[in-house]
Protein backbone atom coordinates (compact mmCIF):
# COMPACT_ATOMS: atom_id res chain seq x y z
CA UNK A 1 0.00 0.00 0.00
CA UNK A 2 1.41 3.21 -1.05
CA UNK A 3 1.62 6.37 1.96
CA UNK A 4 2.26 9.04 -0.36
CA UNK A 5 -0.88 11.22 0.81
CA UNK A 6 -3.77 11.68 -1.27
CA UNK A 7 -3.91 15.45 -2.97
CA UNK A 8 -6.59 16.68 -0.17
CA UNK A 9 -4.30 15.45 2.75
CA UNK A 10 -1.01 17.23 0.76
CA UNK A 11 -2.92 20.63 1.06
CA UNK A 12 -3.47 20.37 4.64
CA UNK A 13 0.17 19.49 5.25
CA UNK A 14 0.82 22.21 2.95
CA UNK A 15 -1.86 24.83 4.70
CA UNK A 16 -0.30 23.67 7.85
CA UNK A 17 3.42 24.19 7.34
CA UNK A 18 2.57 27.48 5.45
CA UNK A 19 0.35 28.78 8.64
CA UNK A 20 3.94 28.02 10.44
CA UNK A 21 5.39 30.60 8.39
CA UNK A 22 6.87 28.39 5.99
CA UNK A 23 6.98 29.67 2.31
CA UNK A 24 7.52 26.13 0.80
CA UNK A 25 3.68 24.85 2.06
CA UNK A 26 2.12 27.86 0.03
CA UNK A 27 4.95 27.31 -3.33
CA UNK A 28 3.61 23.48 -3.16
CA UNK A 29 0.14 24.56 -3.54
CA UNK A 30 0.88 27.49 -6.12
CA UNK A 31 2.47 25.08 -8.62
CA UNK A 32 0.38 22.61 -7.74
CA UNK A 33 -3.25 24.67 -8.30
CA UNK A 34 -1.71 27.29 -10.90
CA UNK A 35 -2.24 25.29 -13.97
CA UNK A 36 -5.74 25.36 -12.74
CA UNK A 37 -6.54 28.31 -11.90
CA UNK A 38 -5.37 29.85 -15.14
CA UNK A 39 -7.66 27.42 -16.82
CA UNK A 40 -10.82 28.58 -14.71
CA UNK A 41 -10.03 32.03 -15.13
CA UNK A 42 -9.72 31.36 -19.65
CA UNK A 43 -13.71 30.34 -19.21
CA UNK A 44 -14.52 33.25 -17.07
CA UNK A 45 -12.44 36.18 -18.87
CA UNK A 46 -13.81 34.72 -22.72
CA UNK A 47 -10.09 33.43 -23.25
CA UNK A 48 -8.55 36.54 -22.18
CA UNK A 49 -4.79 34.80 -21.46
CA UNK A 50 -3.40 38.14 -19.80
CA UNK A 51 -6.73 38.76 -17.77
CA UNK A 52 -5.93 35.08 -16.64
CA UNK A 53 -1.95 35.37 -16.27
CA UNK A 54 -3.70 38.31 -13.77
CA UNK A 55 -6.37 36.57 -12.12
CA UNK A 56 -3.82 33.91 -11.45
CA UNK A 57 -1.81 36.14 -9.34
CA UNK A 58 -3.98 38.31 -7.66
CA UNK A 59 -6.07 34.91 -6.21
CA UNK A 60 -2.45 33.67 -5.43
CA UNK A 61 -1.50 37.21 -3.68
CA UNK A 62 -4.83 37.04 -1.54
CA UNK A 63 -4.40 33.19 -0.87
CA UNK A 64 -0.77 34.14 0.96
CA UNK A 65 -2.50 36.80 3.09
CA UNK A 66 -4.92 34.38 4.54
CA UNK A 67 -2.15 33.48 6.37
CA UNK A 68 -1.67 32.52 9.53
CA UNK A 69 -4.55 31.37 10.50
CA UNK A 70 -6.02 29.54 7.54
CA UNK A 71 -8.09 26.88 8.32
CA UNK A 72 -9.58 24.62 5.24
CA UNK A 73 -12.50 23.16 5.78
CA UNK A 74 -13.46 21.80 2.65
CA UNK A 75 -11.34 20.83 -0.81
CA UNK A 76 -9.13 23.24 -1.64
CA UNK A 77 -10.98 23.70 -4.72
CA UNK A 78 -14.62 23.71 -3.60
CA UNK A 79 -12.52 27.20 -1.34
CA UNK A 80 -10.62 28.22 -4.74
CA UNK A 81 -13.27 28.28 -7.29
CA UNK A 82 -16.03 30.77 -6.19
CA UNK A 83 -12.88 32.99 -5.58
CA UNK A 84 -11.33 32.58 -9.42
CA UNK A 85 -14.65 32.87 -10.50
CA UNK A 86 -15.92 36.36 -9.14
CA UNK A 87 -12.11 37.62 -9.42
CA UNK A 88 -12.05 36.95 -13.38
CA UNK A 89 -15.89 37.89 -13.52
CA UNK A 90 -14.80 41.54 -12.37
CA UNK A 91 -12.11 41.54 -14.99
CA UNK A 92 -13.67 40.62 -17.84
CA UNK A 93 -16.70 42.97 -16.84
CA UNK A 94 -13.39 45.74 -16.07
CA UNK A 95 -12.40 44.75 -19.60
CA UNK A 96 -15.87 45.03 -20.86
CA UNK A 97 -16.18 48.42 -19.70
CA UNK A 98 -12.18 49.70 -20.94
CA UNK A 99 -13.09 48.63 -24.29
CA UNK A 100 -16.12 48.86 -24.79
CA UNK A 101 -17.00 46.02 -26.57
CA UNK A 102 -20.07 43.52 -26.25
CA UNK A 103 -17.90 40.73 -25.93
CA UNK A 104 -20.02 36.99 -25.30
CA UNK A 105 -20.99 35.86 -21.77
CA UNK A 106 -19.25 32.23 -22.66
CA UNK A 107 -17.50 30.05 -21.52
CA UNK A 108 -15.90 28.14 -24.96
CA UNK A 109 -12.69 27.63 -24.97
CA UNK A 110 -10.33 29.07 -27.55
CA UNK A 111 -10.78 26.13 -30.03
CA UNK A 112 -9.00 27.74 -33.33
CA UNK A 113 -5.77 25.88 -31.62
CA UNK A 114 -7.65 22.77 -31.81
CA UNK A 115 -8.09 21.12 -35.34
CA UNK A 116 -9.74 18.13 -34.18
CA UNK A 117 -13.25 18.69 -35.77
CA UNK A 118 -15.26 16.41 -33.27
CA UNK A 119 -13.94 18.57 -30.56
CA UNK A 120 -14.70 21.62 -32.30
CA UNK A 121 -18.31 20.49 -32.30
CA UNK A 122 -18.21 19.48 -28.50
CA UNK A 123 -17.03 22.80 -27.57
CA UNK A 124 -20.10 24.11 -29.81
CA UNK A 125 -22.74 22.09 -28.14
CA UNK A 126 -21.42 23.12 -24.81
CA UNK A 127 -21.22 26.64 -25.33
CA UNK A 128 -25.27 25.95 -26.22
CA UNK A 129 -26.09 25.14 -22.67
CA UNK A 130 -27.43 27.04 -20.05
CA UNK A 131 -24.34 28.97 -18.06
CA UNK A 132 -25.80 27.21 -14.73
CA UNK A 133 -25.61 23.70 -17.24
CA UNK A 134 -22.46 24.02 -18.52
CA UNK A 135 -20.68 25.38 -15.16
CA UNK A 136 -21.51 22.12 -13.65
CA UNK A 137 -20.83 19.95 -16.25
CA UNK A 138 -17.20 21.65 -16.64
CA UNK A 139 -16.46 21.54 -12.88
CA UNK A 140 -17.70 17.84 -12.92
CA UNK A 141 -15.79 16.30 -15.47
CA UNK A 142 -12.91 18.69 -15.95
CA UNK A 143 -12.06 20.03 -13.11
CA UNK A 144 -13.04 16.47 -11.12
CA UNK A 145 -15.19 17.90 -8.50
CA UNK A 146 -17.90 15.47 -6.77
CA UNK A 147 -21.09 16.84 -6.93
CA UNK A 148 -21.08 17.87 -3.16
CA UNK A 149 -18.35 19.51 -3.34
CA UNK A 150 -19.53 21.89 -6.82
CA UNK A 151 -22.95 22.06 -4.41
CA UNK A 152 -20.62 23.66 -1.55
CA UNK A 153 -18.47 25.48 -4.07
CA UNK A 154 -21.62 27.43 -6.40
CA UNK A 155 -23.69 27.36 -3.45
CA UNK A 156 -26.81 25.50 -4.67
CA UNK A 157 -28.35 22.60 -3.53
CA UNK A 158 -26.98 19.26 -4.35
CA UNK A 159 -30.18 18.48 -6.00
CA UNK A 160 -29.93 21.12 -8.23
CA UNK A 161 -26.59 20.58 -8.98
CA UNK A 162 -27.73 17.13 -10.40
CA UNK A 163 -30.54 18.48 -11.80
CA UNK A 164 -28.25 20.83 -13.93
CA UNK A 165 -25.63 18.11 -15.17
CA UNK A 166 -28.33 15.26 -15.67
CA UNK A 167 -30.09 18.41 -18.33
CA UNK A 168 -26.74 18.85 -19.77
CA UNK A 169 -25.83 15.57 -20.83
CA UNK A 170 -29.50 14.77 -22.23
CA UNK A 171 -29.19 17.78 -24.29
CA UNK A 172 -25.00 16.60 -25.41
CA UNK A 173 -26.66 12.75 -25.62
CA UNK A 174 -29.84 14.25 -28.10
CA UNK A 175 -27.81 16.20 -30.13
CA UNK A 176 -26.71 15.08 -33.23
CA UNK A 177 -23.01 17.05 -33.04
CA UNK A 178 -22.44 15.07 -29.33
CA UNK A 179 -24.50 11.79 -29.63
CA UNK A 180 -21.79 9.79 -31.43
CA UNK A 181 -19.76 9.99 -27.66
CA UNK A 182 -22.54 8.24 -25.58
CA UNK A 183 -23.45 5.87 -29.22
CA UNK A 184 -19.98 4.97 -28.97
CA UNK A 185 -19.79 4.71 -25.17
CA UNK A 186 -22.58 1.55 -25.38
CA UNK B 1 -42.16 0.69 21.90
CA UNK B 2 -38.50 1.41 20.15
CA UNK B 3 -37.16 4.22 21.42
CA UNK B 4 -36.31 7.21 19.26
CA UNK B 5 -32.66 7.24 17.98
CA UNK B 6 -31.67 10.39 16.23
CA UNK B 7 -27.86 9.42 15.90
CA UNK B 8 -28.37 6.19 14.39
CA UNK B 9 -30.92 7.97 11.98
CA UNK B 10 -28.94 10.97 10.91
CA UNK B 11 -26.04 8.52 10.29
CA UNK B 12 -28.45 6.39 8.03
CA UNK B 13 -29.69 9.69 6.43
CA UNK B 14 -25.79 10.61 5.61
CA UNK B 15 -24.91 6.58 3.99
CA UNK B 16 -28.08 6.71 2.50
CA UNK B 17 -27.39 10.52 0.72
CA UNK B 18 -23.97 9.15 0.22
CA UNK B 19 -25.45 5.66 -1.62
CA UNK B 20 -27.64 8.09 -3.61
CA UNK B 21 -24.54 10.29 -4.80
CA UNK B 22 -22.55 7.27 -5.94
CA UNK B 23 -26.25 6.23 -7.32
CA UNK B 24 -26.18 9.15 -9.10
CA UNK B 25 -23.06 9.21 -10.63
CA UNK B 26 -22.98 5.83 -11.62
CA UNK B 27 -26.60 6.21 -13.71
CA UNK B 28 -24.70 9.24 -15.61
CA UNK B 29 -21.67 7.28 -16.10
CA UNK B 30 -19.97 9.57 -18.98
CA UNK B 31 -18.45 8.28 -21.81
CA UNK B 32 -14.79 8.58 -21.52
CA UNK B 33 -14.13 9.97 -25.34
CA UNK B 34 -16.54 12.88 -23.96
CA UNK B 35 -14.05 13.42 -20.36
CA UNK B 36 -10.59 13.25 -22.52
CA UNK B 37 -11.99 15.74 -25.17
CA UNK B 38 -14.04 18.13 -22.71
CA UNK B 39 -10.33 17.90 -20.57
CA UNK B 40 -8.75 18.95 -23.36
CA UNK B 41 -10.62 21.44 -25.26
CA UNK B 42 -11.41 23.37 -21.44
CA UNK B 43 -7.69 23.22 -19.91
CA UNK B 44 -5.17 25.41 -21.11
CA UNK B 45 -1.45 24.81 -20.09
CA UNK B 46 -0.55 28.08 -18.24
CA UNK B 47 1.90 29.95 -20.37
CA UNK B 48 5.57 30.49 -18.74
CA UNK B 49 5.69 33.89 -17.36
CA UNK B 50 8.65 33.27 -14.91
CA UNK B 51 9.20 37.25 -13.85
CA UNK B 52 5.88 37.17 -12.57
CA UNK B 53 5.74 33.67 -10.57
CA UNK B 54 9.22 35.08 -8.77
CA UNK B 55 7.66 38.16 -7.82
CA UNK B 56 4.66 36.72 -6.28
CA UNK B 57 6.69 34.29 -4.72
CA UNK B 58 9.30 36.74 -3.25
CA UNK B 59 6.34 38.81 -2.01
CA UNK B 60 4.90 35.43 -0.76
CA UNK B 61 8.41 34.99 1.25
CA UNK B 62 8.14 38.08 2.58
CA UNK B 63 4.92 37.50 3.74
CA UNK B 64 5.83 34.16 5.58
CA UNK B 65 9.24 35.82 6.69
CA UNK B 66 6.87 38.37 8.96
CA UNK B 67 5.02 35.32 9.86
CA UNK B 68 7.89 33.50 10.94
CA UNK B 69 9.85 36.52 12.94
CA UNK B 70 6.12 37.22 14.45
CA UNK B 71 5.69 33.81 15.94
CA UNK B 72 9.38 33.44 16.66
CA UNK B 73 8.89 37.18 18.98
CA UNK B 74 5.50 35.84 20.39
CA UNK B 75 7.73 32.90 21.44
CA UNK B 76 10.60 34.57 22.93
CA UNK B 77 7.97 37.33 24.80
CA UNK B 78 5.99 34.20 25.95
CA UNK B 79 8.91 32.73 27.63
CA UNK B 80 10.25 35.77 29.51
CA UNK B 81 6.25 36.07 30.94
CA UNK B 82 6.73 32.76 32.34
CA UNK B 83 10.58 33.74 33.47
CA UNK B 84 9.36 36.82 34.86
CA UNK B 85 6.39 34.82 36.62
CA UNK B 86 8.61 32.34 38.12
CA UNK B 87 10.95 34.95 39.26
CA UNK B 88 8.24 37.06 41.00
CA UNK B 89 7.13 33.70 42.83
CA UNK B 90 10.79 33.13 43.70
CA UNK B 91 10.78 36.78 45.11
CA UNK B 92 7.35 35.74 46.84
CA UNK B 93 8.33 32.51 48.50
CA UNK B 94 11.79 34.19 49.65
CA UNK B 95 10.01 37.04 51.17
CA UNK B 96 7.85 34.72 53.36
CA UNK B 97 10.11 32.73 54.24
CA UNK B 98 12.78 34.82 55.19
CA UNK B 99 9.57 37.18 57.02
CA UNK B 100 8.03 34.65 58.83
CA UNK B 101 11.07 32.20 59.46
CA UNK B 102 11.82 33.38 62.74
CA UNK B 103 8.03 34.13 63.75
CA UNK B 104 7.14 30.46 62.94
CA UNK B 105 4.55 29.20 65.08
CA UNK B 106 4.28 32.81 67.10
CA UNK B 107 0.78 33.52 66.92
CA UNK B 108 -0.73 36.82 64.56
CA UNK B 109 -1.62 38.43 67.08
CA UNK B 110 1.56 38.73 68.82
CA UNK B 111 3.84 38.97 65.80
CA UNK B 112 3.31 42.49 65.30
CA UNK B 113 4.89 43.38 68.28
CA UNK B 114 8.04 41.37 67.86
CA UNK B 115 10.10 44.39 66.77
CA UNK B 116 13.25 42.86 66.31
CA UNK B 117 11.87 39.88 64.39
CA UNK B 118 14.42 37.24 66.40
CA UNK B 119 10.83 35.37 67.07
CA UNK B 120 10.67 36.79 70.82
CA UNK B 121 8.53 39.06 72.42
CA UNK B 122 10.63 40.18 75.10
CA UNK B 123 12.51 43.31 76.53
CA UNK B 124 14.29 43.46 73.53
CA UNK B 125 11.62 44.30 71.96
CA UNK B 126 10.43 47.36 74.18
CA UNK B 127 14.07 48.70 74.19
CA UNK B 128 13.90 48.83 70.15
CA UNK B 129 10.72 50.50 70.15
CA UNK B 130 11.23 53.01 72.92
CA UNK B 131 14.52 54.35 71.04
CA UNK B 132 12.04 54.36 67.93
CA UNK B 133 9.78 57.08 70.31
CA UNK B 134 11.00 60.25 69.13
CA UNK B 135 8.58 62.99 69.28
CA UNK B 136 9.63 64.72 67.13
CA UNK B 137 9.72 61.70 64.69
CA UNK B 138 6.51 60.95 62.29
CA UNK B 139 3.90 59.05 63.66
CA UNK B 140 4.34 55.68 62.95
CA UNK B 141 1.03 54.20 62.38
CA UNK B 142 2.47 50.45 62.92
CA UNK B 143 3.24 51.21 65.97
CA UNK B 144 0.53 52.32 67.13
CA UNK B 145 -1.02 49.49 69.25
CA UNK B 146 -3.87 50.46 71.07
CA UNK B 147 -4.99 52.55 68.10
CA UNK B 148 -5.53 55.77 69.87
CA UNK B 149 -3.73 57.44 66.75
CA UNK B 150 -0.42 58.41 68.81
CA UNK B 151 3.02 56.39 69.47
CA UNK B 152 3.85 56.62 72.91
CA UNK B 153 4.48 54.78 76.60
CA UNK B 154 1.12 53.08 76.04
CA UNK B 155 2.25 51.38 72.77
CA UNK B 156 5.45 50.05 74.52
CA UNK B 157 3.61 49.44 77.88
CA UNK B 158 1.68 46.88 75.90
CA UNK B 159 4.68 44.88 74.03
CA UNK B 160 6.30 44.92 77.97
CA UNK B 161 2.83 43.28 79.20
CA UNK B 162 2.96 40.64 76.17
CA UNK B 163 6.25 39.82 77.01
CA UNK B 164 5.90 38.66 80.50
CA UNK B 165 2.26 37.13 79.99
CA UNK B 166 3.23 34.73 76.85
CA UNK B 167 6.05 32.89 75.37
CA UNK B 168 6.15 33.19 71.49
CA UNK B 169 3.86 30.15 71.32
CA UNK B 170 1.54 32.12 73.33
CA UNK B 171 1.90 30.48 76.60
CA UNK B 172 2.06 32.09 79.49
CA UNK B 173 5.40 32.06 80.90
Amino acid sequence: MSNKPSSHQQDLLDIQRANNGDVTGFESIYFRYKSWVYSLALRFVNQHEQDAHDVVQEIFTYFYHKFPGFVLTANLKTFLYPVVKHTAIRFRDKRKVEMGEALPDTLLANTSIDHDQQRLALAGVIDTLSSDQREVVLMHIVDGMTLLEIAEALPASLSTVKTRLYRALSILKDDPKTKAYFDNSS
Amino acid sequence: MKPFEPQSVLINGDQKMQQNNEQFENDIALPLALSEDLKTVFTSGIPDHRASDLALLRDARDHFDKIKHRKKRQRVQYIGKIWAAMLLMAIGIYGFMTLSSDQAGMPVQYAMFDIDRNGDIDILDCMTLAAKNDPAAPFIEKYDFNHDHLFDQKDIDMIAMSAVTVNTRGVMQ
